[in-house]
C-alpha cells in the first residue's frame, strides 16, 4: 500500500515536472518567439534605428498607435495585446509590456514586422505609413516597455 | 467654307468617340468602370478590344438593418453589403484604387479572386482610415469572382459584410439574356439570439463555432424584389461571402436551365439543375427562362437558414398565365388527380 502511494506521488510529480511545467514554458516561448521569417532575420536585425528618443518623436508614435495606424484595435490601448479583436488571434498580438519580449526582440525586427506584416496576422504598413512614422512607432513601443518595466528603464539608463 | 466643314466634322467625330464608350473616358483606351448596387448589374460590355479600366471603392463602417428591429454595424465596400458589382472584360488592365473612409475605426483592404498576384491585391491595399492605396492588374481569366477584405482578423472583416462580386466577361461576352441580377449570401453572428431587437454586436464565439444568427441575401442593399416578365431569360450572378456556410442555392418553382458551376465561365455549363452549391469565397451563374407568373423564392435550401434565419429573396414574375405549363386545379375538380 505504501509503495503504491509512493508510485502515484512519483507519477504525479513526473507529470508536473515534465508535463505541466514545459507547457507553461511553451506559452512563454510563444510570447517572445520571433515573427520575422528566418530568411529575413539577418536583414531585420541589421537595421539601425535612426529614430530619436525625444519626447516629440515618441509622442508622434503614440499618436499613430492610437490614431491612424489603429494599432490599438489589436494591441489594445495599453499595448498589452488584449483588445477585444485580439481574442480572434492565435498566437495573440504582441504584448509590448512583456519584459522578456522587450529584451529579446530588436528594433529592426519590430520595424520589419510593422513594414512587411507577419504570417501571424500583423498587417503590413509599409505602403501606408512613412519610414519615419514606422520608426516613431518602434520607439513608442519601446517606451511602453520602459513604462511597464521600471527595471528595464534603469538598465537602459546605466 | 471647306475648313469650317472639316472642323465641324472633326468636332462631331470627337463627340461621338466620347459617347460611344460606356463610362467616363479618362484617356484614350481608358474608362471608368460602371459600378452598381445589388441587385442591379452593370450593362454588358460592348467593347471588342481590351481597355484600361479604372475602379475605385471606398471602405466604410455603417449602421444598418440586419432584420426587422435589429440593427448592426456593417463593414462595407461603398456602404452596401454586398459591395458594388464590378464588370470588366478578359484582357483588360484594371487600375484598382481603394479608399478607406476617415471615419473608419479599422484598417481595410481587398483581395479580388480575379487577380493574379500576391494576395489578390491584399498586400498592396492595406489602407489606414483616411488613406488611399492602389494596384494595377490584368484580367487574365474570365469568370465570376468574389472579392473580400483581407485585413486581420480576416474572418471578422468578412463576417461583418466585406465582400462582393466582380465579373470578368469572356472576350466574346456571355449569351444575351433579358434580365441580370446580383445576389450574394452571407452569414451573420450576433451576440443576441435570432430576432433579439436593438443594436446587436458581432459575436466572435458564434462565428468561430459556425453558428450564425442570420443568413441573408444582399443584407444591406437596395430593397425590393427582383422583377421579370413571363417569357424572359433571367441570369443571376450568385456569390457567397460566407464566412462559414456553403449555400445550397435554389429558386423555389424554377429549374436552372444553365449553371456555370463555381463561376467557371469557359467550362461546359451544367443544365437542368435544381439546387447548386456555392462555397464561401465562391460564386455561380444561373440562368432560367420564366414561363409562369408568380413569386419565386430564392433560398439557401439548407432550409432552416431560409425559414428561420432570413436567407430568402423574391423574384416577381408578371405576365399572362401559362396553363400549358402550370395550372392550379379547383378544389375537388375532376382533374385534381387525387
Amino acid at each position: 500500500m505504501g509503495s503504491w502511494r509512493v508510485s502515484v506521488i512519483l507519477a504525479l510529480s513526473t507529470c508536473l515536472f515534465y508535463g505541466f511545467i514545459p507547457l507553461a514554458g511553451a506559452a512563454e516561448e510563444t510570447d517572445v518567439k520571433p515573427r520575422v521569417p528566418s530568411n529575413k532575420m539577418e536583414l531585420a536585425k541589421g537595421m539601425a534605428n535612426p529614430g530619436s528618443l525625444d519626447k516629440g518623436f515618441i509622442a508622434a508614435g503614440k499618436e499613430i498607435f492610437s490614431g491612424k495606424g489603429r494599432c490599438v484595435m489589436c494591441h489594445g490601448e495599453t499595448g498589452k495585446g488584449d483588445s477585444p479583436m485580439a481574442a480572434a488571434f492565435n498566437p495573440k498580438p504582441r504584448d509590448f509590456t512583456n519584459l522578456q519580449w522587450q529584451k529579446v526582440r530588436t528594433d529592426g525586427e519590430i520595424f520589419w514586422a510593422i513594414s512587411e506584416g507577419t504570417e501571424y496576422g500583423m498587417i503590413p504598413f509599409g505602403g501606408s505609413l512613412s519610414e519615419k512614422e514606422r520608426w516613431q512607432l518602434v520607439n513608442y513601443i519601446r517606451e511602453i516597455g520602459r513604462l511597464s518595466n521600471p527595471t528595464l528603464a534603469k538598465e537602459q539608463n546605466n | 467654307m471647306r475648313i469650317r466643314k472639316a472642323i465641324s466634322a472633326a468636332l462631331a467625330m470627337t463627340a461621338l468617340m466620347f459617347l460611344a464608350v460606356p463610362g467616363n473616358i479618362m484617356a484614350a483606351g481608358e474608362e471608368k468602370a460602371v459600378l452598381t448596387t445589388a441587385p442591379q448589374v452593370p450593362p454588358a460590355i460592348k467593347r471588342t478590344t481590351p481597355a484600361k479600366v479604372l475602379v475605385e471603392l471606398e471602405t466604410t463602417e455603417v449602421k444598418g438593418k440586419l432584420a426587422d428591429g435589429v440593427e448592426y454595424e456593417f463593414w462595407t465596400f461603398n456602404g452596401t453589403v454586398p459591395g458594388p458589382f464590378i464588370r470588366v472584360r478578359a484582357g483588360d488592365t484594371v487600375e484598382f484604387n481603394l479608399k478607406n473612409s476617415a471615419a473608419s475605426k479599422n484598417i481595410h483592404s481587398i483581395d479580388l479572386h480575379s487577380v493574379t498576384g500576391p494576395g489578390g491585391g491584399a498586400k498592396a491595399t492595406q489602407t489606414i482610415p483616411g488613406g488611399k492605396t492602389g494596384f494595377l492588374w490584368k484580367a487574365l481569366n474570365p469568370g465570376i469572382y468574389i472579392y473580400h477584405c483581407a485585413t486581420s482578423h480576416i474572418p471578422t472583416h468578412i463576417a461583418n459584410g466585406m465582400y462582393g462580386l466582380i465579373l470578368v466577361e469572356p472576350e466574346k461576352g456571355l449569351p444575351k439574356v433579358d434580365k441580370e441580377y446580383y445576389v450574394v449570401q452571407g452569414d451573420f453572428y450576433t451576440v443576441g439570439g435570432t430576432g433579439d431587437k436593438g443594436m446587436q454586436a458581432f459575436s466572435l464565439d458564434k462565428a468561430k463555432a459556425e453558428q450564425p444568427t442570420y443568413v441573408k441575401f444582399n443584407a444591406l442593399s437596395t430593397p425590393g424584389n427582383l422583377k421579370a416578365n413571363v417569357g424572359e431569360k433571367v441570369r443571376l450572378y450568385v456569390g457567397n461571402g460566407g464566412p462559414n456556410l456553403t449555400s445550397a442555392f435554389h429558386v423555389i418553382g424554377e429549374i436552372f436551365d444553365v449553371v456555370y458551376q463555381q463561376g467557371a465561365v469557359g467550362s461546359e455549363p451544367a443544365k437542368n439543375v435544381q439546387t447548386t452549391l456555392i462555397p464561401p469565397g465562391g460564386a455561380a451563374i444561373v440562368e432560367f427562362k420564366v414561363d409562369v407568373p408568380g413569386a419565386y423564392i430564392l433560398v439557401d435550401h439548407a432550409i432552416f437558414r431560409a425559414i428561420d434565419k432570413g436567407a430568402v429573396g423574391i423574384l416577381e414574375v408578371t405576365g399572362n398565365e401559362n396553363p400549358q405549363v402550370f395550372k392550379p386545379l379547383k378544389e375537388g375538380g375532376k382533374d385534381a388527380g387525387h
